[in-house]
């Protein structure tokens, strides 16, 4: 990343523009092999449409998103293709339900997802925001690198089980530390997830 | 890319220095907050079972609410106790409640309660609390229990998400929160979540500047300045304008002196609310003249409020800020130039100098100071202000004895102040003779005492005794004291008094010697004095009546 963006983006901060990161309310946060293993099933993925819609629960309206993703890559497991996942909450008109602090998908972004529950969950992942990882291609080496929900670097898949705040911890335990690439990320989740599934690589 | 921003925001800032944590509109980059009053929150949790604290589900949370109600100004929550029952969604009640589902979705395996919320624009209008039936929960303080969670702990938490709090450790911030997003031995608010709740609803009170006459002095150093506040529970006076048009209806007041000529812009940016900006001049609310005013920088998007003007050197500018629709929140203000020559504190570059005169005599002290905006100046004598003295000296024209002591000058701007050190007056003053020498006339043999007073302020006065101008040895004393005086002792005397100022003389006291009575023998009986003849001869006793001439006194026969 350049100065000059970095400066931009302080000044765009100051502006108190920036929507907080947002995550999800009192969750033990699984660690790493729970959150392989209780994947139904693990995805890397572009978000390319949200959609909320009105729903009912027993004469309850309530309001549900539909993020539709446009599959890179199959980590873990089957999921049924093209994959929609929902989540309760969205905004329509001047309406807006939000579980508290669970994390936003965004148009265009690429994730890693561990996907369970898809339509059965409030949120379908595993620890809600414990199971979404962006991807990030650093401009400067041309990496694409793994970020947390709350858009901080992961250092180590150990992490995940870390309060999100902990990157810096580890950063300052180990200076060299470099945020985990997104190829050495989903090598540890198949290793992981070896047992449960085989990994079918989809074509870009 | 909005993710991306917020990496690099956070590897800039982190760890960062504030605290606190809100959930946002994304729209208006506000938090979604309730509006000011109270709100129910039902509590349908149950009553029957005695936990490990003595509450039972209902009180404990209870307490939850009324752990935040204790902290913030103008929201409360109004916990209302009810039979336990299933919580309802979208029905515009606020409630907490114990369900396995939410919608008729599942929880996920790891999620503890869910808070749900409602909001349109920048307001919440329902906020539902749901604890997972999955869990065993009890009421507790202190460490976390391994497989019993605590119930209140997790409602305060909650709670919190009700406010508008979020979870400050996924904010890139490292500080003590039951905000955190993880459960731990933290089981009651901290400071930190303290200042955040309160910035979304403000503290317990009125705020110092809410009116006019109390507005808070703002400095600028090196070209910018950074103030805090709160608008919450401020109201808005009598003869007040309209901030940018806006009713408004909680103003709060600051005031910038403007060291030098130059543009400046202020601003609302870190506001927590929907702010207005008023900037006028003036000393009086209902005749103040307006400078600049603002709304939002970006109509509608972004809702803080800025204003650039050019500021005139020496004058000071009262800055308002009001709620638009008498919105209200923690309030900051920047100010920023970088025209406006940076302002300094004052700096004595030459103290005052202690003073020695002659009373009467013309005295002055100085200082050289320097600063930006140009020091004023006041002096003082001891503790106390010297009615007048504002210049950079200080002359007293005549002084007197009551003018020595301790004189210091306070060197002030807009920017700060300081003060010299002491510097001494010395007033050296002529004795002034209160009571002269007297006369006196003293039988030779006998004690006289001369004395004089004086008065010469805090000088000492030093006196010599003289006898026909002529100094006496030793007589060096306000008295003069001369044991069996004799002829030789009379004499005109005189005293001189003499202080670092000058000498003076006393009047002449003149004493006389009067010669002591002496006794003589008898004389013989005259041949035709009494005694009768024949018989035995008589004794004469006589004493001295006076003397005019050595030897020759006058005698009484008194036997």
């Amino acid at each position: 990343m350049s100065f000059r963006l970095m400066n931009m983006l302080g000044m765009i901060a100051g502006l108190g523009l920036f929507t907080a990161p947002g995550n999800a309310t009192s969750v033990e946060a699984p660690n790493f092999e729970q959150l392989v293993g209780q994947a139904d099933y693990v995805v890397r993925g572009v978000i390319t449409s949200i959609t909320p819609e009105w729903r009912d629960n027993q004469g309850r309206p309530y309001i549900l998103s539909k993020v539709t993703l446009e599959l890179r890559e199959i980590i873990k497991g089957t999921p049924p293709q093209p994959l929609v996942l929902e989540f309760v909450g969205g905004c329509i008109g001047a309406e807006e339900l939000v579980i508290e602090g669970a994390p936003k998908f965004h148009l265009g972004e690429e994730n890693i997802l561990f996907v369970q529950g898809n339509g059965q969950q409030i949120y379908p992942l595993v620890g809600i925001m414990h199971g979404l990882y962006v991807v990030y291609k650093e401009a400067q080496s041309g990496q694409e690198l793994i970020l947390r929900s709350n858009g901080l670097p992961l250092y180590s898949e150990q992490d995940v089980a870390l309060p999100l705040m902990s990157w810096d911890a580890v950063k300052r335990l180990n200076p060299q530390a470099r945020p985990m690439t997104t190829a050495a990320f989903t090598q540890k989740i198949r290793a992981v997830g070896a047992r449960a599934e085989a990994t079918t690589e989809l074509a870009k | 890319m909005a993710r991306f921003f917020a990496l690099l925001l956070l590897v800039c800032l982190a760890p960062k220095a504030w605290g606190f944590s809100f959930i946002i509109n994304k729209n208006t980059g506000l938090p979604i907050k309730w509006n000011p009053g109270q709100v129910t929150m039902r509590v349908l949790l149950g009553s029957t079972s005695t936990l490990i604290d003595g509450s039972n589900y209902n009180t404990s949370t209870q307490v939850a609410a009324e752990t935040w109600n204790a902290v913030i100004g103008n929201f409360k929550f109004n916990p209302q106790l009810a039979t336990a029952a299933e919580a309802t969604d979208r029905n515009r009640l606020n409630e907490m409640t114990f369900a396995a589902d939410i919608f008729g979705k599942a929880f996920g395996d790891t999620t503890l309660a869910v808070t749900t919320t409602w909001y349109s624009g920048n307001r919440r209008t329902e906020s539902d609390i749901v604890f997972n039936t999955k869990y065993t929960w009890d009421s507790y303080r202190g460490v976390k229990r391994t497989g019993i969670v605590d119930l209140q702990r997790v409602a305060i938490h909650e709670l919190g998400h009700s406010l508008g709090l979020d979870h400050p450790d996924e904010d890139a911030q490292t500080v003590n929160a039951v905000m955190n997003s993880r459960v731990s031995t933290i089981d009651t608010i901290t400071s930190d979540d303290t200042d955040g709740a309160q910035n979304l609803y403000g503290p317990l009170g009125i705020p110092a500047n809410d009116k006019f006459a109390n507005a808070i002095a703002v400095v600028l150093s090196n070209g910018t300045a950074k103030v805090t506040g709160y608008n919450t529970n401020a109201t808005k006076e009598t003869g007040e304008p309209r901030h940018a048009d806006n009713a408004g209806g909680h103003s709060v007041w600051w005031k910038w002196a403007a060291p030098s000529s130059g543009a400046i812009t202020i601003d609302t940016r870190g506001s927590y609310s929907d702010t207005t900006l008023g900037i006028y001049t003036g000393t009086a609310l209902a005749s103040l003249i307006t400078i600049a005013s603002n709304d939002d920088i970006d109509q509608g998007v972004v809702q803080a409020s800025t204003v650039t003007f050019n500021a005139v050197g020496g004058t000071t500018y009262y800055l308002a800020v009001d709620g638009f629709d008498a919105d209200s929140s923690g309030l900051t203000l920047n100010l920023s130039s970088t025209t406006i020559a940076i302002g300094s504190a004052p700096v004595i570059t030459t103290q005052p100098e202690n003073k020695t005169v002659t009373a009467g005599t013309s005295v002055a002290f100085s200082v050289v100071a320097t600063g930006n905006p140009t020091p004023t100046y006041q002096w003082q004598k001891g503790v106390n202000g010297i009615s007048g003295a504002t210049a950079a000296t200080y002359t007293i024209a005549s002084p007197a004895s009551g003018d020595a002591g301790s004189y210091t000058v306070t060197v002030s701007n807009s920017i700060g102040a300081v003060t010299s050190s002491a510097a001494t007056l010395t007033v050296n003053t002529l004795p002034a003779i209160t009571t002269q020498p007297a006369s006196a006339t003293a039988t030779a043999g006998t004690n006289v005492v001369f004395s004089v007073t004086a008065t010469a302020g805090t000088n000492s006065i030093a006196y010599q005794w003289l006898l026909a101008n002529v100094a006496l040895t030793g007589a060096t004393s306000s008295s003069l004291s001369l044991s069996n005086v004799q002829a030789s002792n009379a004499g005109d005397y005189t005293v001189k008094l003499t202080t670092t100022a000058g000498s003076v003389t006393s009047t002449s006291a003149t004493l006389t010697v009067t010669p002591a009575p002496v006794v003589v023998p008898p004389s013989p009986a005259p041949s035709s004095g009494g005694g009768g003849g024949g018989g035995a001869p008589s004794l004469w006793f006589g004493v001295v009546l006076s003397c005019w001439a050595l030897g020759r006194c006058w005698r009484r026969r008194v036997a």
